[in-house]
């Protein structure tokens, strides 16, 4: 057997495999560690009760009988689970039993995935509080006989979900009650339909060269900066992505902007083979245009600088989804600075990071885009697959070749 | 490292101060052009001060804001001003 030796050993290629494998251990760890021992979340955070497990209900959302000094006590405390803005979350329920039913006591957060701001956030607008003294028959719809905490609406709504699931099961099983409550609606406002309307246009623009295209650019320029940045701010992130990977998806009847967000996305990229997301529905890349629009500088990247930058992303974001998947806490890789761009609400790194991206985008165009942004990075490597895909299967080698991609906005979206 | 960012601080004030009395020597400015310019220069270093402060003492979310308000507004000042009011003026004397 003779080896060919003047072949150079593929690194790159043993370096990629590896990485890739241990992406996948990291995120088979992270959702065997993320099995929380339920009893001893309760007992730390509940250690005066004795808790006993009720035989009907084993799986969430489960129900635990109580005792206080040896005696059985009339409280009992039920815990569930439900979606919240970064996956799942698991809240304690303690509940006393009244003449005609039962009364909340307290809410206890006992695990959840959501971005640390928006925890605080309800924890300083005394959200939890709300819920102490509701009777466990109420209907706990969020923006009905639950306040909604605005920042955190989507938190709110799942937080809320959880306990209405968790109390009227335990009303229905443990105190025979009847289902008197209201079902929640589904959740669609004008919020939806704004979004819809944006990608409708944004689709308009991006397949059309007439004067209402160019109409219709600026305006989802406008909203996509006022409507997805500043009040809904539901810019996509690394931490969204890996989200997905890791099946946190929330309910379509919950949080139906994510879903037309996502399907706009990743639809136009996958079905179309176009990234409408960084081209005009991102809101950061909006401030960037506009950054470069006042500065009028346009400092130039070299094309080698450029393909330097893109083995950066991948490295920095290889290192994001590493810790997103051990700790399977979508929120703890990202270190995008756009929500806090617009909600100035961040962490640690991220901070350090806007006034940088800001800076830089004043000078140089699409500076986060070209240089840091993983989101970008993946969109368009999807759309070079997907090019790549068709070419090799349906025979149009030779009108889509699909070309290098150096992470700009402009390679994939016109 | 506070001592430090004070000296960086000084010499940048001395730059500043450099620059704008050489470009008062180059070209013909308006007082308004002047001023819009040290105006950026004070925010650029204000905003400097600041953030170094704030992160020095560990407290990045301030640090962050203040270069984007502060040194951005000075870098937005600064560069409109250069370009509405000195460009021309330079061109003009080029020309």
């Amino acid at each position: 057997m003779n080896a060919d030796l003047t072949k150079p050993f593929p690194w790159e290629r043993v370096i990629q495999a590896l990485a890739y494998a241990l992406l996948v251990a990291a995120f088979i760890i992270g959702q065997i560690a993320a099995r929380t021992d339920y009893d001893g979340l309760l007992k730390r955070e509940m250690p005066e009760l004795v808790l006993s497990l009720s035989p009907e209900n084993r799986e969430l959302p489960v129900v635990y009988k109580t005792e206080e000094d040896g005696k059985a006590s009339s409280d009992v405390v039920v815990m569930a689970d439900g979606e919240g803005y970064g996956g799942p979350l698991v809240v304690g329920i303690r509940a006393e039993r009244t003449d005609n039913g039962a009364r909340i006591k307290e809410i206890i957060v006992l695990r959840h995935k959501e971005t640390p701001p928006f925890l605080d956030r309800l924890n300083k607008k005394n959200f939890f509080r709300q819920f102490a003294g509701k009777d466990v028959s109420d209907n706990f719809i969020a923006g009905d006989d639950v306040d909604v905490i605005s920042g955190a609406s989507v938190s709110s709504i799942g937080f809320t979900a959880a306990v209405r699931e968790a109390v009227h099961l335990g009303a229905v099983q443990h105190l025979d009650l009847a289902a008197t409550w209201q079902q929640p609606s589904w959740n669609i406002g004008p919020n939806d339909a704004i979004l819809v309307i944006l990608f409708a246009l944004a689709f308009y623009a991006a397949y059309r060269r007439d004067k209402a295209a160019k109409y219709a650019r600026y305006l989802v320029m406008a909203g996509a900066l006022v409507f997805v940045g500043f009040y809904a701010n539901t810019s996509i992130s690394l931490g969204s992505l890996a989200g997905i990977v890791m099946g946190y998806i929330p309910p379509l009847k919950q949080h139906p902007l994510w879903w037309i967000m996502m399907i706009g996305v990743l639809g136009s990229v996958i079905v179309l083979g176009r990234n409408i997301y960084c081209q005009f529905i991102c809101p950061f890349g909006v401030v960037q245009n506009l950054l470069q629009k006042i500065s009028g500088i346009q400092l130039r990247i070299k094309p080698q600088v450029q393909r330097q930058a893109r083995t950066m992303i991948f490295s920095l974001s290889w290192v994001a989804l590493m810790l997103i998947f051990l700790s399977a806490h979508p929120a703890l890789g990202s270190y995008e600075p756009f929500a806090m761009m617009f909600s100035l609400e961040g962490l640690g790194i991220q901070w350090y990071i806007l006034p940088a991206a800001i800076i830089g985008a004043f000078f140089v165009p699409n500076f986060w885009c070209r240089l840091f942004c993983p989101v970008g990075l993946y969109l368009n490597e999807t759309v070079r697959l997907r090019r790549s895909i068709r070419s090799r299967f349906v025979g149009m080698r030779n009108r889509e070749e699909p070309k290098e991609i150096l992470n700009d906005p402009r390679d994939l979206g016109a | 490292m506070e001592l430090f960012q004070w000296f960086c601080m000084g010499i940048l004030f001395v730059l500043s101060v450099a620059a704008l009395s050489y470009l008062s020597v180059v070209v013909k400015l308006k007082w308004y052009t002047l001023a819009s310019l040290a105006l950026g220069a004070f925010l650029i270093l204000f905003g400097i001060g600041w953030a170094g402060a704030s992160f020095l003492e560990g407290i990045a979310q301030s640090g962050a804001l203040a270069l984007i308000l502060f040194c951005g507004s000075g870098v937005v000042l600064m560069t409109l001003t250069w370009r509405f009011l000195v460009a021309p003026e330079l061109s003009k004397q080029s020309d």
